[in-house]
């Protein structure tokens, strides 16, 4: 795991109070973001390349990343799934220039060197030269060369790419709980209703931190407050996987349970004192789709991907960062295959509760730009994660950063700090 | 007729974009018709696609008073400023039958921070349907269509 080849290993040594304190250098130092291009995203995870229902026909393909690593996911002619890195054999140019298309074969434009949607080379210009002068050398042979391939695995309609030989199956790399909730979203196929691409300045632990910090939902939105909308009284839990790295957050509608409604009243929070409604609520109008009653999920899975269940709004995050101080979240939102007319409808109002124009979904990006303005050179100072105690476990309350000490520990693990 | 119909309509466009800028927003729900108006905010990237999701998206006067109440009272976002640059307004279709005519312009926004550097927002047009009610010309759909697809940070000031 640790490659003491690729980078020296940055001046970083991690506070002896574990996953509760994190040192702002890993914010901002490019050293450790060139490192974590190698241990995280080159190491044994799975990252999101796409969903299946982006690629459903054969021949079509997506233009994507695994961290900083230009990556595309490919069906080719026989309908099974293939990714590579989209950099040239020969002189490392993109060869796929578009976010997504359909043809049964790529070819990068500087010398057209020509690959298959496997990613294996096919056919080289003026390979035996001209008038019998140029060309390739005699040892020249096109299996030689390819796009270096990713291994691809599919859950639920979901699709990841490994570059790890050692990445356990994805199913195991879940685990049992995690692909339960994966699996009670994408429990029948779904189709794209759109996208929605978010340049955030922060470094994208920044982010991934947020969503997995249930403590933040009611202080920092305050949309629901505000109209008389509570949830903060709903019942929750955070259920992380068996090494802590995954998690989801979730709430039900269910009979808010008094002694907490009477905490939250006392502690006078700015988010109570409103009492706006709203002109029209049908923008919150939709059908309760699942049995178990749950109304709102956050799902993170280590490294890249949320998924996210919210009322009726369905859509799966991406986080893609771009150096050590900026990523894109690029939100694609999906509809059950078997939405009819009014569903769909109702989807694409509830749209408005997330995305960049998000009524509960916008103040994140902002919070994580105030945290990189503050960090950024910082050498000595940590943060303080203790909400919820010390530990890494599920938890039967929200209000907790158990999420966050799990992904730090697993960080720490991959990265040898 | 149809000379005062263009300045008419012009107006409207120039005037709308001003309300914005000038930060007059409760304002900004009455450039729609009352009934059934309808606000959206795309990316070129859906809307080429066929793909019907918006950024943001308004079925109703109460959703478009909406934003404005949840942007005054609620949301959490920097202080800044846009400045709506418009042009090449024109005239695409008309339905005289129906009294409506479909409107389409270029805007660029530009949005400058308090740590006094303006960037450029979004680029794009706007596709707009545009009708009189009484003796007021009126949105009754307005499409902002952006052709720079990553939003930079958010987005809570309707375009
Ligand atoms: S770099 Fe691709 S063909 Fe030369
Ligand atoms: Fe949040």
């Amino acid at each position: 795991m640790a490659t003491d080849h690729m980078v020296g290993a940055p001046p970083l040594v991690w506070p002896a109070a574990g996953p509760t304190r994190v040192p702002y250098q890993v914010f901002w130092d490019p050293a450790i973001h060139a490192l974590e291009q190698e241990r995280i995203y080159r190491g044994p995870t799975w990252c999101f390349l796409g969903l299946e229902a982006e690629v459903a026909e054969p021949k079509s393909w997506k233009a994507t990343y695994v961290g900083e690593i230009p990556v595309v996911l490919a069906r080719d002619a026989h309908g099974a799934l293939n990714a590579f890195v989209n950099r040239c054999a020969h002189r490392g140019a993109l060869v796929c220039r578009e976010p997504r298309g359909q043809s049964g074969h790529l070819t990068c434009v500087y010398h057209q060197w020509n690959y298959d949607l496997e990613g294996r080379l096919r056919g080289v210009p003026f390979q035996r030269g001209i008038g019998g002068k140029g060309g390739m050398p005699e040892d020249f042979r096109l299996q030689d060369h390819r796009l270096e391939p990713l291994r691809v695995a599919t859950f639920a309609g979901l699709v990841f790419g490994t570059f790890s030989e050692e990445t356990e199956p994805i199913e195991e790399y879940l685990g049992p709980a995690m692909a339960e909730f994966v699996a009670r979203v994408f429990n029948r196929p779904v189709r794209v209703l759109g996208y929605a691409r978010q340049f955030i300045r922060c470094n994208w632990k920044i982010y991934l931190e947020n969503v997995k910090d249930p403590y933040h939902a009611s202080l920092l939105h305050l949309f629901f407050n505000t109209f008389g909308l509570n949830r903060l009284s709903q019942v929750g839990e955070v259920v992380l996987d068996a090494r802590g790295r995954h998690h989801v957050s979730y709430s039900k509608r269910a009979q808010d349970d008094q002694s907490r409604l009477a905490e939250v009243a006392q502690a006078n929070l700015r988010t109570y004192q409103k009492g706006f409604r709203l002109a029209d609520p049908t923008l919150l109008e939709g059908p309760q789709e699942y049995a178990d009653g749950i109304t709102m999920q956050i799902q993170s899975i280590f490294p890249s991907l949320i998924v996210q269940q919210i009322a009726n709004a369905l859509a799966v995050r991406q986080i893609l960062p771009k150096g050590p101080e900026a990523m894109e979240l690029v939100w694609t939102y999906v509809a059950y295959a078997d939405d009819d007319a009014a569903m769909e409808r109702v989807r694409l109002r509830q749209a408005n509760l997330v995305g960049p124009a998000g009524y509960i979904s916008m103040e994140d990006a902002e919070a994580g730009e105030l945290v990189q303005r503050a960090v950024r050179g910082e050498l000595e100072a940590t943060s303080f994660i203790e909400m919820g105690g010390r530990g890494v476990a599920s938890s039967d309350h929200r209000v907790t950063e158990t999420s966050i000490r799990g992904f730090w520990q697993e960080y720490r693990r991959l990265m040898g700090f | 007729m149809e000379e005062s119909l263009t300045h008419a309509i012009r107006e409207l466009e120039y005037a709308y974009v001003q309300c914005i800028d000038d930060d007059r927003l409760e304002e900004w729900p009455s450039f729609f018709v009352q009934e059934n108006p309808r606000y959206e905010i795309i990316s070129r990237e859906n809307w080429e696609q066929n793909l019907p999701v918006a950024v943001m998206l308004c079925e109703s006067q109460g959703m478009l008073q909406d934003r404005v109440v949840a942007l005054r009272q609620a949301n959490i976002y920097a202080k800044h400023y846009y400045r709506h640059l418009i042009s090449n307004i024109r005239i695409v279709e008309s339905e005289p039958a129906q009294g409506l005519w479909r409107v389409q312009a270029n805007y660029v926004v530009f949005q400058s921070l308090l740590d006094g550097e303006a960037q450029i927002f979004q680029v794009g047009r706007y596709l707009d349907e545009v009708r009189y009610e009484g003796n007021a010309l009126k949105f009754q759909s307005k499409r902002a269509i952006f052709d720079n697809a990553r939003v930079k940070t958010l987005l809570v000031t309707p375009i």
